[in-house]
C-alpha cells in the first residue's frame, strides 16, 4: 500500500469517466491509487491485464516476464509491435504503459526471479495475479500467495477453453486441485489459442481484480453475496460469505461456456483437500 | 438420473471414483463437478452417488496456459 491521499489534477481530468461512476467514485479511485499489483506473465492474459490496470489508474504495477517477443504472440499480446520481436517482454510492455499513463510506478522484472525473489516480490503487492503460460509457475505462485497471505487472481487459457480461479488464505488452494505431476499437454504451443477468447478471460478477471481493489468495507456490507442470485451453497472452503467480507468470489474456480442463453464464466466453489501438501490440515499442524 | 455434461447417463455408479473408472477419466488434468460444487480427485471416493435425487456432473479439462 502507498499512502497517497489524493488525486492531482492531472488525474482527475484523465479519470473523469470513472469519477462519474456513483458517490464512492473518488474513494474507489483513490484505493486504486493506493495499490501495488503482482502480475506474473506478459502474454495473451499479462498484456490486456496490465493495460487495463495501467489505464484505470492503479498505483503500482510489478511486471514479470522471462520471455522476449515473438512473432506468433503479436494476434494476442498487443503491448507488442512487429518492430518488437526478438526484445524482452517486460521491458518493452513497461516502456509501453508508461507511454500510456505516466502516474502509475511500474517495476519490470525481465527473467525468471527464483523463490526467495519472487516472495519478497510478492511479499510487496496487495494482490498476485497469475498470467503464466505453466504448471510449475502456477504451483509456485500458489504457493507464495498462501506463504505471504495475499490474495490470487488467476487466468488459464488453451485451445478454446477458458478458465479463472479466485484464491485467498481461507480458501481452498490450487494445488487441492491440481496434481503437481500432472504433465501438462495442453497448451498453447501445442493447442494453439482462441485470439478473442484470451482478451475476454483477461478483461473478466482484471474487472474483478478491480471491484476487489476498489470496494471499502462499507461498500462491500451492501454487495448482494455472491451466488445468492441462482442458490449456489457455499462450500466449506467458503468460510467468508462473498459480499459481506469481499465483493469477488474467493474460492471459487471459474469455466468459459458459452451454450443456451448464457455466454460467460460459471462458477464452482472449490472444495479443499484435506490432505493438500500446500495448504491442507497436515500441512497446518506440521507448522 | 444422472446428467454428465447435461446429457441424461445410463450409467450407475457408487461413488464419483466408481464413475471415473466407468468414464476411464485421464488420473490427472480433469475437474468434476458436482451438482456445482468442484471437487478435488481424493474426495471423489468419498463422495456417494444416492439414487434418491438426481445428479449434475460435469466433467472438462484443465488448463494452465496463457
Ligand atoms: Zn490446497
Amino acid at each position: 500500500m502507498h499512502t497517497e491521499t489524493r488525486l492531482s489534477d492531472a488525474e482527475f481530468i484523465r479519470y473523469s469517466r470513472s469519477l462519474m461512476l456513483g458517490e464512492t467514485a473518488e474513494a474507489r479511485q483513490l484505493r486504486l491509487k493506493q495499490a501495488r499489483v503482482l502480475v506474473l506473465g506478459l502474454g495473451g492474459l499479462g498484456c490486456p491485464v496490465a493495460t487495463t490496470l495501467v489505464s484505470a489508474g492503479v498505483g503500482a504495477l510489478t511486471l514479470i516476464d522471462g520471455d522476449n517477443v515473438e512473432l506468433s504472440n503479436l494476434p494476442r499480446q498487443q503491448l507488442y509491435q512487429t518492430s518488437d520481436i526478438g526484445k524482452p517482454k517486460a521491458e518493452v510492455a513497461a516502456a509501453r504503459l508508461r507511454q500510456h499513463n505516466p502516474h502509475p510506478q511500474l517495476q519490470e522484472v525481465q527473467g525468471r526471479p527464483d523463490e526467495q525473489r519472487l516472495r519478497e516480490l510478492a511479499a510487496d503487492c496487495d494482490v498476485l495475479v497469475d498470467c503464466s503460460d505453466n504448471l510449475p509457475t502456477r504451483l509456485q505462485l500458489n504457493r507464495l500467495a498462501r506463504e505471504t497471505g495475499k490474495p490470487l487472481f488467476a487466468g488459464a487459457v488453451s485451445g478454446t477453453s477458458a478458465q479463472l480461479y479466485l484464491l485467498n488464505q481461507y480458501s481452498a488452494c490450487y494445488q487441492c486441485l491440481v496434481d503437481p505431476d500432472w504433465q501438462v499437454l495442453q497448451n498453447c504451443r501445442s493447442l494453439g489459442v482462441d485470439p478473442a477468447l484470451v482478451t475476454l478471460t483477461a478483461q473478466q478477471l482484471v474487472w474483478l481484480l478491480l471491484q476487489y481493489l476498489q470496494t471499502g468495507p462499507t461498500d462491500a456490507s451492501d454487495a448482494v453475496p455472491f451466488g445468492q442470485a441462482n442458490s449456489v451453497p457455499f462450500g466449506p472452503a467458503n468460510p467468508i460469505p462473498f459480499g459481506q467480507a469481499n465483493p469477488v468470489p474467493f474460492g471459487h474456480y471459474g469455466r468459459f461456456a458459452a451454450s443456451g442463453n448464457h455466454i460467460g464464466f460459471h462458477w464452482y466453489p472449490l472444495h479443499a483437500n484435506p490432505g493438500c501438501a500446500c495448504c491442507g490440515t497436515a500441512q497446518q499442524g506440521a507448522v | 438420473m444422472l446428467y454428465i455434461n447435461q446429457q441424461q447417463s445410463p450409467l450407475q455408479a457408487a461413488t464419483l471414483a466408481d464413475l471415473a473408472q466407468q468414464l476411464a477419466l485421464p488420473p490427472q488434468g480433469v475437474a468434476l463437478v458436482l451438482n456445482r460444487q468442484l471437487l478435488p480427485r481424493v474426495l471423489w471416493a468419498q463422495t456417494p452417488l444416492s439414487t434418491e435425487q438426481d445428479h449434475h456432473i460435469e466433467i472438462f479439462q484443465l488448463v494452465a496456459g496463457g
